[in-house]
C-alpha cells in the first residue's frame, strides 16, 4: 500500500483528498486552530517520509531526473509544512486558516504533479491550476488597492502567458502529433514541419520565461511582489519559481535530446533573456527604496544567472549546477520571506521600507536576526555561503564553454548587486544593535527560530562540506 | 581523537572559531567574559599552530586535507599547511592574541568582537587554503567582516568608506576570478601558454587592488585612516599579506605585460613615498608607508621568476612588516588617545621626556627603514639586488623609491624626537604604559627570532 501511495502522482491526490476532508469537517464543526494545523500537517509529514523512503527503495534504478524531482518534492512538501504549522502566527486573524491551509496543500500537491508530468497539455493545466490558488493568496487582504491591482496584474499576465503557451502547444502538436514527452523518440519530423516545431518550442519557452520573470518580460514582477501579503510571499515567490524553473529545464532537455535543430534558436533566446535580465534586474534594484521591490528586481537578476546556464551545452554538470542553484536560491528566498512574515508585526502591511524593516527586526529575537543575516548573505552570494560556490561554478561553466562575454556581464552585474544587498544587510546589522537579547520566548517562536537557524547554518556550513548541497558534484 | 587526524581536528577547531562569536550575543556573555573566551581560544590555537609547525620543521612534511573532490571544477578542494602557511598563521594568531591582551578589553562593543573573531577565523582559513577555489572563497569572504567593521566603526562618512572599499575590492577581483578559471581550464593543455600568461595577468590585477598598487589605491586612505588605529594595524599587518600568499599560491608563470607591471609597481613605490613625504599627519604617513613597503614586496614577488629563493625572503619581510607596522599603529592609537592630535609638527622633545616611548618608537621606525642587522634589511637588500640583476634601470628606480622612503622617516624623527620649542601635544603625552611596552617587546622578540633563523628559513627545502 505504501509503495502505491509513494507513487508521485498518487501521493498528491491522497494529500488533496485528506486536506479536503479536513476542510469540509472543519467548516461544519468549527474546529479549533490546533486541530486544523495538526490534521493538515500529519499527511504532509507522511508524504515527506514516503518520498524519502522512495528514494532509498529506487536507488538501484538510479535516474538523474527522477532523483532531482524527488528531492524537489521533498523540499516543496517541507516548505509547505513549515508554512502551515506557523500560519496562525503569520495571519492577522485565524478566521480563514482552514481555507488557506487547504489551498496551500492544494498548490503544493499540484506543484508536485507538475514535477512529474511528461505531457505538456497537462503541464499547461497544472500551471493554471497552481496560479488559481495564488490569485486568492495575493488578494487575501483585498481592501488595499495595491493588493487588488497586483492580483489583477497577475491574473492578466497569467492569461497572456496561457495564450502564448497554448499557441506554442498548437504549433507543437501540428508538427509532432503528440502531446507527451515520452513519445518523442518515436517521431520523425518532416522537414517542412521544422519551422512550426521551432516556433512552438520558442513560444513555450517564452511563456515559461515569462512566468519566471526574465527581463524584458519582467514588468509584472515588482508589482506582484509589492501587492502580495507577507504570509503568501514564500510560496508564491519561491516555490512557484522552483517548479517552473524545473519544468523549463526538463522541457529543454527533452527537446535537446530529440529535436536538436531547435536548440540553437533556444540558445539565442536565452542568451538575450539572460543578458537583459542580469543587467536590468541589478540596475533597477539599486534605485528601489522598499524591501519587496529590491527582492523583486534581484529575483529578475537571479533568473538571468540561471538562464545563462541554458546557453551552453547541457552536460551532467550543467544539470547539477542548474538545479543546485535553483534550489538554493528558492530556499533562501523562501526563508527570507518566511522570517519576514513572522517578524513584521502589522500582518496586513504591504509596503516595507528599509527603516520599517530594521525596526520590525529589532523587535524580534536575536537568533532570527542572525539567521536572516546569513540568509541574506546567501541570497547575495557573498562568501562564505553556499550560493557563492554555486555562482562560482556557473561562471566556471560559462568560461569553460567559451562564453566569456556572458561570464563578464554576469560578474559585472553581480558587482552592482553588492550595493543593494549591502543596504539590506546594513538594516539587519542596525537591528542587531537595537535588539534586546532574551531567552524567554514563547514556544512557537522557539520552534520557528530553530527551523530558520537550521536552514541558515546549512547555508554557512555547506561551503565547507559541499556534499550537503543537493546535486552538487 | 575520534578517528580524526591532527590536521582535521585543527580545521574543526577553526570552524568552531567561525561559530564561536555567536555566543557573544547572549546576554549572559558580557564583553569581558567573551574576551576571556576568545583569549583562551586564540591561545589554544596559537599553541596548536606551533605544535603543527614543529612537526613541519622537524619532520619536514606538509599537512593536507581534501574536503571535497569536485567534478564540476575538476579539482580537489583542500586545506594544506606548509611552511608558508605556518608563518602567516603565526603572524595572524600572534597579532590577534596581542590585540586582545592589550587593547580590546577597553572596548565594550560586542559587535566589534564578533566581527574581529570572524575575521580571525577567515584569515586562518585563507592561509590554510590549498587550491585556487578555496583561496578565492576566503579572499572574498574576508571582505564581509572588514566591510562590516568599516560600516559600523569607522569615523568620517563610514558608509561611503565601506562601500568604496567593498566596491573597489569586489569589482577588480572579478578579473582575478576569470584568471583563476582560465588557469583551471587550461592548465596542462598544450598550446595554451599565452592564455595562461593572460590568466596570471588577470590574477595580478586582483592582487594589485588588495596591495594596493598605484592606479588602484583609491580606497586605501579612507579605509585605513578612518578606522580605529589598532584595527588599521590589523589591516596593514595581516590583510595586506593576503597578496603574498595569493601570488605564491597562484602565479607560476610570468604574466602578460611583465615589464609594464614592474614599472607600475615601481611607480607605486615612488608615488606612495611622495604622498607620505608631503603629509604632516602621523597616521597618514604610516598608511602610505605601509602601501610603499607592500609594493616593494610585490616587486620582489615579480622577481621570483628570476630568483626563486627570494620567495622566503619576501615572506619573512612580510611578517616583520606585519609585526612592526602593527606596533606602530598601536603607538598611533596611544598618541590619539592621549592628545587627540596627529600632526607631527605639534610634537617634540620625546627623547628628553619619555625615553621608553622614544626607544620603542625609534626601534620600530629604524626596522621599517631597513636598518641593518634586522631581517627586514636582509630581505629588502635581497629584493634590491635581484632587481638590479634583472635590469639596471629598475634597480635604480627601486633604490630611489627606497631612499624616498627614508625621507619621511627622517622627517618623523626630526619633528617628533628631537628637541624643539613651543610644543603643545608632547606635554599631554605620558610615558609608554606597561601594556604597550610589553606588546611592542613581544613583537620585537618576534623580529629578532626571525632575524636569527633567517637563513634557516631561507634555505629550507
Amino acid at each position: 500500500m505504501f509503495i502505491t501511495l509513494s507513487d508521485p502522482i498518487q501521493l498528491p491526490i491522497f494529500l488533496i483528498s485528506i486536506s479536503f476532508i479536513v476542510f469540509i469537517l472543519a467548516s461544519i464543526y468549527n474546529f479549533s486552530v490546533r486541530y486544523i494545523v495538526t490534521l493538515n500537517s500529519i499527511p504532509l509529514l507522511i508524504a515527506i517520509i514516503l518520498l524519502i523512503s522512495n528514494i532509498y527503495i529506487k536507488q538501484t534504478s538510479y535516474n538523474e531526473i527522477f532523483f532531482v524531482s524527488s528531492i524537489l518534492s521533498i523540499v516543496i512538501y517541507s516548505c509547505v509544512l513549515c508554512t502551515i504549522v506557523f500560519l496562525p502566527f503569520q495571519l492577522k486573524t485565524t478566521k480563514h486558516l482552514n481555507e488557506l491551509s487547504f489551498l496551500f496543500v492544494l498548490s503544493a500537491a499540484l506543484m508536485n504533479i507538475l514535477l512529474y508530468s511528461s505531457n505538456y497539455v497537462y503541464a499547461y493545466l497544472l500551471i493554471e491550476a497552481i496560479a488559481f490558488s495564488f490569485y486568492i493568496f495575493i488578494s487575501y487582504y483585498s481592501r488595499t488597492l495595491t493588493a487588488v491591482e497586483s492580483t489583477i496584474k497577475y491574473y492578466f499576465v497569467g492569461n497572456f502567458v496561457a495564450i502564448i503557451f497554448l499557441l506554442g502547444i498548437f504549433f507543437f502538436y501540428r508538427s509532432t502529433l503528440t502531446i507527451s514527452f515520452d513519445k518523442f523518440y518515436l517521431i520523425q519530423i518532416a522537414s517542412e514541419n521544422h519551422l512550426f516545431l521551432t516556433i512552438g518550442c520558442i513560444l513555450i519557452l517564452t511563456a515559461l520565461s515569462f512566468k519566471l520573470g526574465a527581463a524584458p518580460l519582467h514588468f509584472w514582477v515588482p508589482e506582484v511582489y509589492q501587492g502580495t501579503p507577507f504570509y503568501a510571499m514564500p510560496i508564491v515567490v519561491a516555490l512557484g519559481k522552483l517548479t517552473i524553473g524545473y519544468f523549463l529545464f526538463y522541457f529543454l532537455s527533452e527537446i535537446n535530446k530529440y529535436f536538436n535543430f531547435v536548440i540553437n534558436y533556444a540558445k539565442i533566446l536565452f542568451y538575450f533573456l539572460a543578458i537583459s535580465s542580469m543587467i536590468i534586474g541589478n540596475l533597477l534594484a539599486i534605485k528601489q527604496k522598499e524591501v519587496k521591490r529590491v527582492l523583486a528586481y534581484s529575483s529578475i537578476a537571479n533568473v538571468g544567472y540561471l538562464l545563462s546556464l541554458l546557453t551552453i551545452e547541457p552536460s551532467d554538470y550543467v544539470i547539477s549546477v542548474y538545479f543546485s542553484y535553483l534550489l538554493i536560491y528558492s530556499l533562501s528566498v523562501f526563508f527570507f520571506f518566511f522570517v519576514l512574515s513572522f517578524v513584521v508585526k502589522d500582518k496586513r502591511k504591504i509596503y516595507l521600507t528599509f527603516e520599517d524593516f530594521s525596526y520590525n527586526l529589532a523587535n524580534s529575537n536575536i537568533f532570527l536576526i542572525i539567521s536572516l543575516f546569513l540568509i541574506l548573505l546567501n541570497l547575495a552570494g557573498f562568501p562564505p555561503t553556499v550560493a557563492f560556490l554555486l555562482k562560482l561554478s556557473i561562471i566556471y561553466h560559462l568560461v569553460s564553454h567559451n562564453q566569456v562575454l556572458l561570464a563578464l556581464i554576469f560578474l559585472l552585474s553581480t558587482i552592482l548587486s553588492v550595493y543593494y544587498y549591502w543596504v539590506l544587510i546594513s538594516c539587519v546589522i542596525k537591528s542587531i544593535k537595537r535588539v534586546s537579547v532574551t531567552f524567554y520566548l514563547p514556544i512557537q517562536e522557539i520552534l520557528f527560530t530553530l527551523v530558520v537557524l537550521f536552514v541558515s547554518f546549512y547555508f554557512l556550513i555547506g561551503i565547507l562540506i559541499p556534499n550537503v548541497i543537493p546535486f552538487f558534484k | 581523537m575520534w578517528g580524526l587526524n591532527m590536521f582535521e581536528v585543527y580545521i574543526l577547531f577553526n570552524i568552531l572559531g567561525l561559530l564561536l562569536p555567536l555566543i557573544s550575543l547572549s546576554r549572559l556573555v558580557t564583553s569581558k567574559s567573551f574576551l576571556k573566551i576568545f583569549l583562551l581560544y586564540s591561545f589554544v590555537f596559537f599553541l596548536y599552530t606551533i605544535f603543527l609547525g614543529i612537526k613541519i620543521f622537524i619532520n619536514g612534511f606538509n599537512f593536507k586535507l581534501i574536503y571535497f573532490s569536485s567534478q564540476i571544477f575538476q579539482a580537489d578542494l583542500m586545506f594544506k599547511m606548509d611552511l608558508v602557511s605556518f608563518l602567516f598563521l603565526m603572524l595572524n594568531s600572534l597579532i590577534f592574541l596581542l590585540i586582545y591582551l592589550f587593547k580590546v578589553y577597553t572596548i565594550q562593543e560586542k559587535l566589534l568582537h564578533v566581527f574581529l573573531m570572524f575575521l580571525f577565523s577567515i584569515n586562518n582559513f585563507y592561509f590554510l587554503s590549498g587550491d585556487p577555489i578555496t583561496l578565492f572563497l576566503f579572499w572574498e569572504a574576508m571582505l564581509v567582516p572588514t566591510t562590516l567593521i568599516l560600516w559600523n566603526f569607522s569615523s568620517g562618512n563610514s558608509k561611503r568608506n565601506a562601500l568604496e572599499y567593498i566596491l573597489y575590492n569586489f569589482t577588480l577581483s572579478v578579473f582575478m576570478l576569470l584568471g583563476i578559471f582560465f588557469l583551471l581550464n587550461f592548465k596542462g593543455v598544450p598550446g595554451k601558454h599565452s592564455i595562461l600568461n593572460l590568466a596570471t595577468f588577470l590574477i595580478f590585477i586582483g592582487i594589485m587592488v588588495k596591495a594596493p598598487v598605484f592606479p588602484f589605491h583609491g580606497w586605501l586612505e579612507n579605509t585605513y585612516y578612518n578606522l580605529p588605529s589598532f584595527i588599521t594595524g590589523i589591516f596593514s599587518a595581516i590583510l595586506s599579506k593576503y597578496v603574498i600568499y595569493a601570488f605564491i599560491s597562484l602565479i607560476n608563470l610570468t604574466p602578460y605585460f611583465y615589464d609594464i607591471l614592474v614599472i607600475t609597481v615601481l611607480l607605486s613605490v615612488i608615488v606612495s613615498s611622495f604622498i607620505a613625504i608631503s603629509s604632516d599627519d602621523f597616521k597618514k604617513i604610516l598608511v602610505y608607508m605601509s602601501m610603499s613597503h607592500i609594493n616593494v614586496m610585490v616587486l620582489g614577488l615579480l622577481m621570483i621568476f628570476h630568483s626563486p629563493q627570494v620567495k622566503y625572503a619576501i615572506i619573512i619581510m612580510g611578517i616583520v612588516h606585519g609585526l612592526i607596522s602593527y606596533s606602530l599603529f598601536l603607538l598611533v592609537q596611544y598618541f590619539q588617545e592621549l592628545t587627540n592630535d596627529l600632526n607631527i609638527k605639534n610634537y617634540g622633545n620625546l627623547t628628553v621626556n619619555y625615553p621608553i616611548l622614544t626607544l620603542t618608537f625609534s626601534f620600530c621606525l629604524l626596522t621599517m627603514a631597513g636598518f641593518p642587522i634586522t631581517a627586514y634589511f636582509f630581505s629588502e637588500f635581497y629584493i634590491l639586488s635581484t632587481t638590479l640583476k634583472y635590469s639596471l634601470l629598475f634597480g635604480i628606480l627601486l633604490a630611489i623609491g627606497i631612499s624616498l622612503n627614508l625621507i619621511y622617516k627622517a622627517k618623523i624623527f626630526y619633528y617628533m624626537i628631537f628637541k624643539k620649542y613651543n610644543v603643545y601635544s608632547s606635554l599631554k603625552l605620558n610615558e609608554l604604559s606597561i601594556n604597550y611596552f610589553l606588546t611592542s617587546l613581544l613583537l620585537f622578540i618576534g623580529v629578532v627570532l626571525l632575524t636569527i633563523f633567517y637563513h634557516n628559513i631561507l634555505h629550507i627545502k
